[in-house]
């Protein structure tokens, strides 16, 4: 079978004429133009036969084609549904672990601001103040840290997100 | 007589059977016009199915990605925000720092002022701590630029994916995208506190990107 002769889902096939019925004709021809007439329309009766069996064969076909669109939509729709799931338990991780981030960011800031006011006090001495102000700024740099995992958080999330493919088929090509 | 009567036979057969032939070339032309009717009308039909379903998969598989989009931008601009605070945080740390090197500075050049050696110690510690407060400083802002243009990014993708969605998934993409644009312009919001995602996409399609083009929408969408 050629390609172009392939059965595919979703294309019905075309119906196609018997061909020959000159050659019983000829045979015939003895018997004149009366049995050159019956043998056309014996041969018209078998085509309509063949029509009414064609007809039937296409809509068994229209009916397979329809149900393969059917499951194969169903199956994406499962697909996208299990897919749902599989994000939302990861975008849940990444969102807790981003708001752990911001809860702890703002916490070290806000110790390292009481580390720096302690540091200010007239009542410290000298080296309780130089380890404050080196505490409060061990801890500022630790702000930037913070904004480093949460970015690598994001980028997990950006990267979970899948790509668009606008030549989407639901049967292929 | 026997010769007349035998043509006469034949012409009868003739007439007979040139009827007979007329009606089934008719009768196979009818049928064949109705099986050519019957595969047109049949695969009109499948085509139809096959675009409605092709549409609906790609309306569900885009609005999943439109959401995780929007939820992505959402999140970057948490990350934004959190950015700005600390570098709030750090210039209000800068100011005190600055305001209190000059207040060290005033008390080492006022004459009558004990323990000179002491404060001159704090005063190099405190520039030692601004110095790092500036470098923070500026670590901090590349942050904040950076988390600037994601969120940017991450809008105009979700922007662009709400446009696509609208050309190409047929009414169904066209009444959704009508319905986003309705609650953005509106300014209807999610419920803070959803207990339970929506089961069905149908539903999810409820929710809006109101809330992250709400609080940027008229700066990065003009």
């Amino acid at each position: 079978m050629s390609e172009s002769n392939k059965p595919c889902i979703g294309k019905i096939e075309k119906i196609e004429s018997i061909k020959g019925w000159g050659k019983v004709d000829e045979i015939m021809s003895p018997l004149g133009a009366i049995v050159g007439m019956y043998t056309k329309t014996l041969g018209y009766k078998i085509e309509v036969k063949r029509l009414d069996v064609e007809i039937e064969r296409i809509k068994e076909q229209a009916g397979i084609a329809h149900n393969v669109i059917n499951s194969t939509y169903k199956l994406k729709i499962e697909e996208l549904k299990n897919r749902r799931l599989e994000i939302t338990s990861f975008h849940k991780t990444v969102r807790l672990e981003l708001k752990n981030s911001h809860i702890e960011r703002s916490q070290v800031l806000e110790m390292a601001m009481r580390a720096q006011e302690e540091s200010f006090k007239p009542s410290n001495t000298i080296e309780d103040k130089k380890n404050l102000m080196a505490y409060s700024l061990a801890l500022t740099q630790e702000l930037s840290a913070f904004g480093a995992n949460a970015n690598q958080s994001l980028e997990k999330l950006v990267q979970s997100l899948p790509e668009i493919n606008s030549s989407h088929k639901l049967l292929g090509e | 007589m026997e010769e007349i009567v035998i043509v006469a036979a034949l012409l009868a057969a003739q007439y007979y059977f040139n009827n007979d032939d007329e009606r089934a070339r008719k009768n196979w032309q009818n049928k064949r016009a109705e099986t050519e009717k019957t595969i047109k009308d049949h695969q009109a039909f499948i085509d139809e199915h096959l675009k409605k379903a092709e549409e609906s998969s790609n309306f569900h598989h885009l609005t999943e990605i439109h959401y995780s989009s929007m939820m992505v931008a959402n999140e970057a601009y948490g990350l934004l925000k959190d950015a700005r605070k600390t570098l709030d945080g750090i210039g209000t740390l800068l100011s005190k720092t600055i305001k209190h090197k000059k207040n060290l500075q005033a008390q080492i050049e006022s004459k009558g002022t004990p323990n000179k050696k002491e404060l001159k110690e704090e005063l190099n510690a405190l520039n030692q701590m601004r110095k790092g407060y500036f470098n923070e400083r500026d670590i901090t802002k590349k942050e904040q630029d950076d988390m600037l243009e994601r969120v940017k990014n991450l809008n105009q993708g979700t922007r662009d994916l709400k446009l696509h969605i609208k050309d190409n998934c047929g009414s169904t993409g066209t009444d959704w995208y009508e319905r986003m644009e309705h609650k953005r312009k509106t300014g209807e919001k999610r419920p803070k506190k959803q207990k339970e995602r929506p089961k069905s996409s149908s539903e999810r399609t409820k929710y809006t990107d109101n809330n992250i083009y709400g609080l940027l929408g008229s700066v990065f969408f003009k």
